[in-house]
């Protein structure tokens, strides 16, 4: 029970989360006037900013964070090791590589559908290759070879970015920064619905695996006598976490690390059991990512931050302390 | 799903906005005198901007039109600057920051009947996000001469001043053709505009800072790249061994010591000899009215270097 | 026969890229009630036979059942309801306590989304107190001894409810009273009805604990039968190829298990020293 409450918990802190995000930002609203715009009263001016920038601002970001941690958590269940992420891992950068050739040839045009298409296709390559790279070197996944395929994975794939952006016009440069650093500063009602639809979904098929989450995390063995289908779990579970990490990156770019910290800090103060860290993971996301995207807005007002370089100001120390950790363990 | 759909949308939008200029509406929205008017123009991006009125409150993203503006007297109509707009005139205006990613938010606070934004295609945030709030856009994208005329018209009428962009063209022009004829005849040294960086950029041929050269008196030394800012390596600047470097400098760029100092640099030929113009980046760099100025400047230190070989 | 338990005929199994049979024409079964331990030395092919046994692998030739169907063909949830499993490797990636830890024993009951109920947390109670582990459920399972964490593990595998279990060496590296613990609580289980297979290197107690012995040699099954049928010295000396004696165990309500002595090497004043013990010499044989 104290499991639901913690929920509830974190259900109310990114709630709270929420609200400081429509509360706060460039420019400085009062507490009547934020309400007032909320309920489409008083300045317009602060009616637009309130309603159509930060209400589906705030949303939007809740919903990545969620994403990217519920992307995250099941990433590392998969490679057993929390240092796996989809940002680590290039499968974010693989992403933004399938968004961006999408956009190259003019696919947004033609057939916008395809552009969450070939995020998902690119970022599956990124981690197929990580995975390829990871199992050739080392026989089993060595937690090493796996993060250096992930850095190398992730290179290549903003040199793609910046090598498709280079035949572009001098101007469509610009977007690089979108691409491999995220921003949500073009955060729609569009942009919340598709990955409140892509988000609910993949949180439901990942929690209906989280037992098997569980059995794999003690050994694959083992899994496979508690009636776990290991390869079939697996297949879908990288489906579904690359498919949420590429839906963040479509609408979001690349943001890093949020699906590092999250489920980390949730396995710390309530343990790794993945019926609820999956849940709590996606409600904690959705209370960092919100206040990280606050601390873009507002630590060089008026211009923003991209969103992924408060998240790495925040994950790479993290990231550091656990990897520090790890080899440590495998030196041991 | 429906993210995707509003790009759709939203490229479907930019593309069949593309397009000739509509002249019927253009001739009865644009040259009347009167403050009531509506007005039509389209940017640089081939959209549409349509004003119920001219624009009395301006949010220029982009210094050299906001140069224009207060070219055209529509100073008092400008509501935020950026970084670079270094006039004191406008320093008790909001800084709104660098230019290109603004606060949205802060913006749409300002309450601007017009937002002047540099172009980009591939833009899924600024100029979409403030026309869904119903702030119309001006993307602006000026390469050259040709841009800039046709920018001080349609800047012009958008603020209901035709008639003063007329007149700043026009002075514009005298000011162009004056330094044309202060050349002399006979040869003309061969000049780069050189952005030192790594790599380093020059300006095109085509580029307004290539006409104002042409027009100062030097040839490009790189007339065969067609982009408006090619890339260009150091071994290809030392084979086209140019008679004159220009040299942009102020706000933090590499000035001549620099140069003189760069292994490389500091051997080639127009550089050993000093055959370097220096102009102030502030002046050449902005495609609006400050043309004139930066073409003078131009004319001046060719000069100075002919007067020397001779 | 009795459909019941396990059944394998004329079993053949060879990995890929091998030259040679890691498993070559077995033959064992195991019944219901029936604790039977897998003997041989490194490399005998120990667990290739019980993963051809949990249908892990397919025999390239004869067969493998388990209640009368191919081992291999049973659906792995299936299995799972049916056999508990303790492998011999396991490292959870991350902190798990005891209590999900066994409450891990009912996933192949309760499938992806059940909530557990009152029948599922009585197993796991029962489970935790046969294996006495039920004051540790708190417990992260990396913060326990040796014998705990596999006292746990089999916690895990009787809350599957299993007719039976496998266990892949299960008291490798225990010390005595956490070894005698296990052995123990596997007795108890067989009385209990449950077939028990295992592969253990503790000749001595697998002769006084299991009902049957299979003692493999490089894949074949050398000898198969009761203790004492199996755990004859010229056996058990050539299989290991270390000299040995077997005694009979004496001891109270016991049977008379067979105890297998290892030898020191051989050293006569007179002969020179032999560097090995000379294994095919009669001289090593308790009937001398």
């Amino acid at each position: 029970m104290s499991r639901g409450l913690a929920l509830a918990g974190l259900a109310m802190a990114a709630l709270a989360a929420g609200l400081c995000s429509l509360r706060f930002g460039a420019v400085g609203l009062d507490l009547g006037e934020v309400v007032a715009g909320l309920r489409g009263t008083g300045d317009p001016a602060a009616v637009t900013i309130v309603r159509d920038l930060r209400l589906p601002r705030a949303v939007l970001a809740g919903l990545v964070g969620g994403a990217l941690a519920l992307s995250g958590a099941a990433f590392q269940a998969l490679l057993r090791n929390p240092l796996a992420e989809p940002y680590i891992l290039g499968v974010s950068s693989g992403a933004a590589t399938g968004a961006v050739a999408w956009i190259a040839v003019g696919g947004l045009v033609t057939a916008p559908w395809g552009l969450p298409a070939a995020a998902l296709f690119g970022a599956l390559i990124a981690i197929a290759l990580v995975l390829r790279i990871g199992s050739r070197v080392g026989g089993r996944l060595d937690v090493r070879v796996l993060l250096l395929a992930g850095v190398v994975a992730g290179s290549f794939f903003n040199a793609c970015i910046l090598l498709l952006l280079s035949f572009q016009e001098a101007d469509a440069f610009r977007s690089a920064m979108f691409w491999m650093m995220g921003g949500l500063a073009g955060a729609t009602w569009g942009g919340v619905a598709f990955l409140a639809a892509g988000t609910v979904v993949g949180g439901i098929v990942l929690i209906g695996l989280a037992r098997s989450f569980n059995a794999l995390a003690v050994g694959e063995e083992t899994a496979a006598f508690l009636g776990v289908p290991v390869d079939a779990v697996r297949r879908l579970a990288y489906l579904i976490a690359s498919a949420l990490a590429a839906s963040a990156v479509v609408v979001a770019g690349g943001i890093g690390f949020v699906g590092l910290v999250v489920p980390h800090a949730v396995r710390i103060v309530w343990g790794g059991e993945h019926r609820f860290l999956l849940p709590a993971s996606f409600l904690a996301g959705a209370a960092f990512l919100p206040l990280a995207d606050l601390v873009a807005r507002l630590a060089v007002r008026p211009n923003e931050l991209p969103l992924g370089v408060v998240t790495a100001f925040v994950g790479v120390p993290f990231f550091i302390a656990l990897l520090r950790r790890q080899v440590r363990g495998v030196a041991a | 799903m429906r993210a995707v759909l509003f790009l759709a949308v939203w490229s479907v939008a930019a593309a069949c906005d593309e397009g000739p200029p509509r002249e019927a509406d253009e001739r009865a929205t644009g040259n009347g005198p009167g403050e009531t008017e509506r007005v039509a123009v389209v940017d640089d991006a081939g959209r549409e901007i349509r004003l119920d009125r001219p624009a009395r409150r301006v949010v220029s993203l982009v210094p050299s039109v906001t140069e224009t503006i207060v070219a055209l007297g529509g100073i008092e109509r400008l509501v935020a600057r950026t970084r670079y707009d270094l006039d004191p005139e406008l320093a008790h205006l909001p800084s709104l920051g660098g230019g290109l990613d603004p606060s949205l938010e802060a913006i749409v606070d300002l309450a601007p009947d017009l937002v002047v934004a540099w172009n980009a295609r591939d833009d899924r945030i600024l100029a979409p996000r403030l026309r869904d709030a119903g702030i119309p856009v001006y993307a602006a994208a000026i390469e050259d001469t040709t841009a800039i005329f046709s920018t001080f018209d349609r800047i012009g009428r958008l603020l209901g001043v035709p008639a003063r962009s007329d007149s700043l063209a026009a002075a514009l022009r005298d000011t162009l053709r004056a330094v044309a004829g202060d050349v002399p005849a006979g040869e003309r040294p061969r000049a780069i505009y050189l952005i030192v960086g790594d790599p380093p950029r020059v300006a095109g041929a085509r580029t307004f800072i290539g006409q104002a050269l042409a027009l100062a008196g030097a040839d490009p030394a790189f007339p065969d790249l067609a982009e408006p800012w090619p890339t260009v390596s150091l071994e290809a600047v030392v084979a086209r061994d140019p008679d004159v470097v220009v040299l942009p400098v102020g706000g933090g760029l590499a000035g001549r010591e620099e140069l003189e100092r760069r292994p490389g640099w500091r051997d080639l030929p127009a550089v050993r000899a000093g055959r370097i113009v220096e102009i102030e980046a502030d002046l050449l760099a902005r495609p609006g009215p400050a043309l004139g100025r930066a073409a003078r400047a131009l004319r001046r230190g060719i000069a100075a270097l002919e007067e020397e070989t001779r | 026969m009795s459909a019941f338990g396990w059944e394998t005929r004329d079993a053949w199994f060879r990995y890929p890229q091998s030259g040679s049979d890691a498993v070559a024409g077995a033959g064992i079964e195991a019944r219901p009630g029936e604790m039977v331990a897998i003997l041989g030395p490194n490399g005998s092919g120990k667990s290739t036979l019980l993963k051809l046994l949990l249908g892990v692998i397919e025999p390239r030739r004869g067969t493998v059942e388990y209640e009368g169907r191919s081992a291999a063909r049973w659906a792995p949830v299936e299995r799972a309801r049916r056999i508990g499993v303790l492998p011999q490797h396991e490292e959870p990636a991350f902190p798990v306590t005891v209590g999900e830890l066994v409450a891990m024993g009912r996933y192949p009951h309760l499938g992806r989304w059940r909530r557990a109920g009152p029948g599922d947390r009585a197993a796991i109670r029962s489970a935790l107190e046969r294996c006495r582990v039920e004051d540790l459920g708190e417990r992260p399972f990396g913060t326990l001894s040796g014998g705990e964490r596999q006292r746990a593990r089999l916690a895990r595998a009787l809350a599957q409810e299993p007719e039976a279990l496998a266990l892949d060496e299960p008291t490798a590296s225990l010390d005595v009273a956490h070894e005698m613990e296990i052995w123990e609580i596997l007795r108890q289980e067989a009385g209990a009805g449950r077939a028990v297979l295992l592969t253990t290197h503790h000749l001595n107690l697998a002769a006084r604990y299991a009902d049957r012995l299979v003692l493999l040699h490089r894949g074949r099954v050398e000898a198969a039968g009761s203790p004492a049928d199996v755990l004859t010295a010229e056996a058990v000396s050539a299989v290991y190829g270390w000299p040995v004696r077997v005694e009979v165990l004496d001891e109270p309500g016991g049977r008379g298990a067979p105890q297998v002595v290892p030898l020191r090497p051989a050293r006569h004043a007179d002969e020179a020293v032999s560097e090995r013990p000379e294994i095919d010499q009669p001289e090593t044989q308790e009937s001398r």
